[in-house]
């Protein structure tokens, strides 16, 4: 089941990752997508912060790949867009942070097979006209489902 | 004093031999550029491989280059953070594998330290204390350079590196990867006043930077009017360019006045941009401050920086790391820590 939801500000974007980054475990998978701009490192930025971590310390992992931070749990924030395949994301020891404590937060995690683990919340970001997007967003695996009623509440009735 | 460079830490293989601190006597550069460019960008574990096919021959070609064997120098330096970690242990063990050979002393160096000194290699060279911009695609940073091996940050950019924004928006446009030159040239016959791109200022004080909302500029841009071609993308390539520019060299003026620098140094691979050196120099010197801007083949990454970098921890007493390990997220400022 996926639940749709949309902000329409920058702030909004930022406030809807700050509210996820607040009640994320150990453990705990979220990958997102969309295209260049769509806001996913910003929404991450909202994640970080809400999970603890000084906002210096966030940037875009575009370059570096993976990049850890210390805030109220160990959070590693990821992005995929350049990698090509399995073999370069071995290389990068990501595999290593998926068995580790602390949770992930993977910007294009659609980019690689296998990036994304069975338990995961997925979130697409869609740009909509001005500083709006919508946000898909779909949890497989009982760990997600927990995570997902946490952040939004238990799933609206009837959907 | 001779110091040997060795520089793995991201896309290129990188040697150079450099007396004193001062004058590289070889700089050599395998780039992997055109096995990157292919995908778009660096991929770690091809670079990771390259490096260790390239990192042999590029030391010897430095040390034939420069007219020296190894038992001429007087100590080794290598990049050892921040970096892809897989690239960065290439260099670290044929570095350390050196030290034991010869007996010279070896001590690791940041990345970005590297870039902050690369300025010393120019004829014309300050001392610290000075001011230094590192901008490329992995990093913008602002850090007070107190003294060697003293180093304060200042700002950063909270979401996109400069460089990165350029890759990507050169990608928007359907431009090459790496995007800084194929933008600067068409930048050259654009006007850069035609589209109002955001600077993303974010209040007087504020000295960080963010260039993810220029990005998603130009992305709405290009929804809107299509990809442009001619005139127009030359006008979008200047507009975007000045943007990034005008935000850089901004913070550079605030930040100088905001510690009382006089003396201001660019680094860093989009330090080669010219309308950023163009504006730099000007906006320097109408604040009264003394610009200095590598040369464009210092900007890049390369083994000389590394050598100077190694030369100033030699001269001020870093013992030697014979436990030195790669450190991927080294971040430079407050304490520089060699291991």
């Amino acid at each position: 089941m996926t639940r749709r939801l949309e902000s329409r500000s920058v702030e909004e974007t930022f406030s809807l990752g700050e509210r996820l980054g607040r009640v994320l475990e150990p453990g705990d998978f979220v990958g997102l997508d969309g295209q260049l701009g769509a806001g996913k490192t910003l929404f991450a930025r909202g994640v970080a912060s809400g999970a603890g971590v000084p906002l210096d310390d966030v940037s875009s992992p575009t370059y570096s790949i993976v990049q850890s931070y210390a805030g109220r749990l160990a959070l590693h924030h990821a992005d995929l867009y350049r990698l090509s395949g399995e073999v370069d994301l071995f290389a990068t020891g990501y595999f290593d942070l998926l068995e580790s404590e602390g949770a992930m937060l993977v910007e294009w995690v659609s980019q690689v097979k296998g990036a994304r683990p069975d338990d995961a919340l997925s979130i697409q970001l869609e740009v909509l006209p001005l500083d709006a997007r919508r946000f898909s967003i779909s949890a497989v695996g009982p760990r997600a489902a927990a995570l997902l009623s946490r952040w939004l509440g238990p799933a609206p009735t009837g959907a | 004093m001779l110091v040997l460079g060795i520089e793995t830490s991201c896309d290129e293989t990188a040697a150079s031999v450099v007396r004193d601190g001062r004058v590289a006597l070889s700089d050599v550069i395998s780039t992997q550029m055109d096995i990157h460019r292919r995908w778009g960008g660096v991929v770690p574990e091809l670079a990771s491989r390259n490096h260790v096919l390239q990192v042999m021959p590029v030391i010897d070609e430095a040390l034939t280059r420069a007219g020296v064997t190894l038992s001429a120098l007087d100590g080794l330096a290598v990049t050892s953070g921040p970096g892809l970690q897989g690239a960065l242990l290439v260099g670290l063990q044929v570095a350390k594998a050196l030290s034991l050979a010869t007996g010279l002393p070896l001590v690791g160096v940041n990345h970005l330290e590297g870039h902050l000194l690369a300025i010393r290699l120019a004829p014309e060279a300050p001392e610290p204390p000075f001011l230094g911009l590192c901008v490329s695609g992995g990093h913008t940073t602002l850090y007070d350079v107190q003294a060697y091996g003293t180093y304060q940050r200042l700002a950063t950019t909270r979401d996109d590196a400069a460089g990165e924004a350029f890759d990507k928006v050169a990608r928007l446009l359907g431009l090459p990867y790496p995007g800084g030159q194929p933008i600067d040239t068409l930048a050259q016959q654009g006007d850069p006043k035609a589209i109002n791109f955001p600077r993303a200022l974010r209040g007087d004080g504020v000295l960080d930077w963010s260039f993810s909302g220029l990005k998603t500029s130009v992305l709405q841009h290009v929804q809107l009017h299509g990809v442009p071609t001619g005139q127009a993308l030359a006008d979008v390539c200047a507009s975007f360019q000045e943007a990034v520019a005008d935000a850089l060299t901004k913070k550079l003026v605030l930040g100088a006045k905001k510690v009382g620098a006089k003396t201001v140094v660019l680094c860093g691979g989009v330090a080669a941009n010219s309308r950023l050196r163009t504006l730099a120099q000007e906006r320097g010197s109408e604040a009264g401050l003394e610009v200095y801007l590598p040369p464009r083949r210092l900007c890049t990454d390369n083994g000389a920086m590394i050598a100077v970098a190694g030369y100033e921890a030699f001269k001020r007493g870093v013992p030697s790391g014979a436990f030195l390990t790669a450190d991927a997220a080294w971040r430079l400022g407050g304490a520089v820590h060699h291991g």
